[in-house]
């Protein structure tokens, strides 16, 4: 069964950027535009792995990864965080949140699959 | 003369009679010199006996060592052959592992030129999705203001920066207007003249200006967006994210896709925009007819 990765990000270009990268990986898809829809659909779907964008309208990627680790169901799911945040108090914040990996963009594809290779293995 | 006689042959009795103790007397040490002789020769005798024994001892034992010689001879030539034997198969060993070792020499030398390959084609393969995401991004809407936000997105998530100002030129081609920015003051960037700072000067050479040690509200780069090869405004990037210290050649490649692509798009979404308004006249006039 192909696994489930849910991409949060309110930018297009960088979905498509992610879709591209994922896409040999034999993969679902899935995407969310805010932390709102991200929080549902993780709640919906149960996605093996979740990359999450942290600057985003309605709820920022960080509130939605805490709703995603409050609730029974959804706490366990792997959640990396893909943002050009990269100063160490946003990536502590992260960390204390509960994510479970850090890519800063703009996206280095080797680390990028590294990371889901590893999570997902 | 019968005692003459008779004195002589006392005499003679007499002399006989020492003669015979003479004799006796030599005898008796002959005999007791034959005595002794005989007991040393018993003695030598006995030694002797000890000594063909020891001799017999030693001859076997000779004869035993010389069968031991024998067959230890007959065991070297055994063992030399074996050693020589020994020797040939290391020779083939040495030679086989000299053959081995320049095999996995090649074999490491080819994996590291694979390895390097493959580094290569993963990056390669990399920038050409990052190119391919651009143009797919610039090109897939007619709408001008998703046009914008594709550039800018470009810039923020494929290059690296979230400092961005979009000009355009004015009808006359003497002043640069910022319709879309991320990041900066616009006021600061109103109207630009065209030749004046590297945005203007890049608005009129159509070069694309990169600055490796750009200062705070100073573009890092300017790209010029071409129609046909004419220049119809400049994206300005100014600073790079923290955490990326410095453009790479990507980043070159996504600015030459950028100025050959993003004026085109942004013309494309003019002249949609100016069909549609025409359009939209002419259902009215029809209907107004």
């Amino acid at each position: 069964m192909k696994k489930k990765i849910l991409i949060v990000d309110d930018s297009k270009t960088s979905i498509f950027m992610v879709k591209t990268i994922l896409r040999g990986g034999s993969y679902e898809l899935l995407e969310a535009n805010d932390g709102l829809q991200a929080v549902e659909k993780t709640k919906a779907a149960l996605p093996d792995l979740v990359l999450m964008d942290m600057m985003m309208p309605n709820m920022g990627g960080l509130d939605a990864l805490r709703e995603i680790r409050k609730t029974r169901m959804t706490q366990d799911i792997p959640v990396i965080m893909v943002t050009t945040k990269s100063e160490s108090g946003s990536v502590e914040k992260a960390f204390e949140i509960g994510c479970s990996g850090y890519v800063t963009k703009p996206i280095n594809q080797v680390v990028l699959l590294a990371r889901v290779r590893q999570l997902l293995a | 003369m019968e005692n003459a006689l008779t004195t002589r042959q006392g005499d003679d009795m007499q002399c006989v009679r020492e003669n015979a103790r003479r004799c006796e007397t030599e005898l008796l040490l002959e005999n007791e010199r034959l005595r002794t002789r005989i007991a040393f020769f018993e003695t030598s005798r006995g030694e002797n006996e000890r000594r063909l024994e020891a001799a017999e001892k030693r001859a076997e034992l000779a004869d035993a060592l010389r069968a031991l010689a024998g067959s230890l001879e007959s065991e070297k030539v055994c063992v030399q052959q074996q050693l020589r034997e020994a020797h040939d198969e290391l020779d083939r060993y040495r030679k086989e592992r000299a053959d081995l070792e320049a095999r996995l020499l090649s074999a490491e030398e080819r994996n590291q030129r694979m390895e390097r390959e493959c580094g290569e084609a993963v990056a390669q393969s990399s920038n050409l999705a990052n190119l391919y995401v651009a143009s797919c991004r610039l090109h897939d809407t007619l709408d001008r203001a998703a046009v914008l936000a594709a550039i800018q997105e470009i810039i923020i998530n494929l290059v690296g920066s979230e400092q961005i100002g979009i000009f355009e030129l004015d009808g006359d081609q003497d002043m640069l207007s910022l319709i879309d920015s991320n990041g900066i003051n616009p006021a600061r960037f109103a109207g630009l003249r065209v030749k004046s700072g590297p945005i203007g000067r890049t608005a009129c050479s159509g070069e694309i200006y990169v600055s490796d040690d750009a200062k705070e509200a100073t573009p890092t780069a300017c790209i010029p967006l071409k129609v046909d090869g004419r220049v119809v405004g400049v994206i300005a990037v100014f600073q790079l994210l923290s955490h990326k210290p410095a453009l790479v050649p990507l980043d070159h490649e996504i600015f030459e896709l950028l100025a050959a692509q993003a004026g085109a798009a942004l013309y494309c979404t003019k002249l949609h925009l100016k069909e549609r308004k025409a359009s939209e006249q002419r259902c009215e006039t029809e209907r107004c007819e």
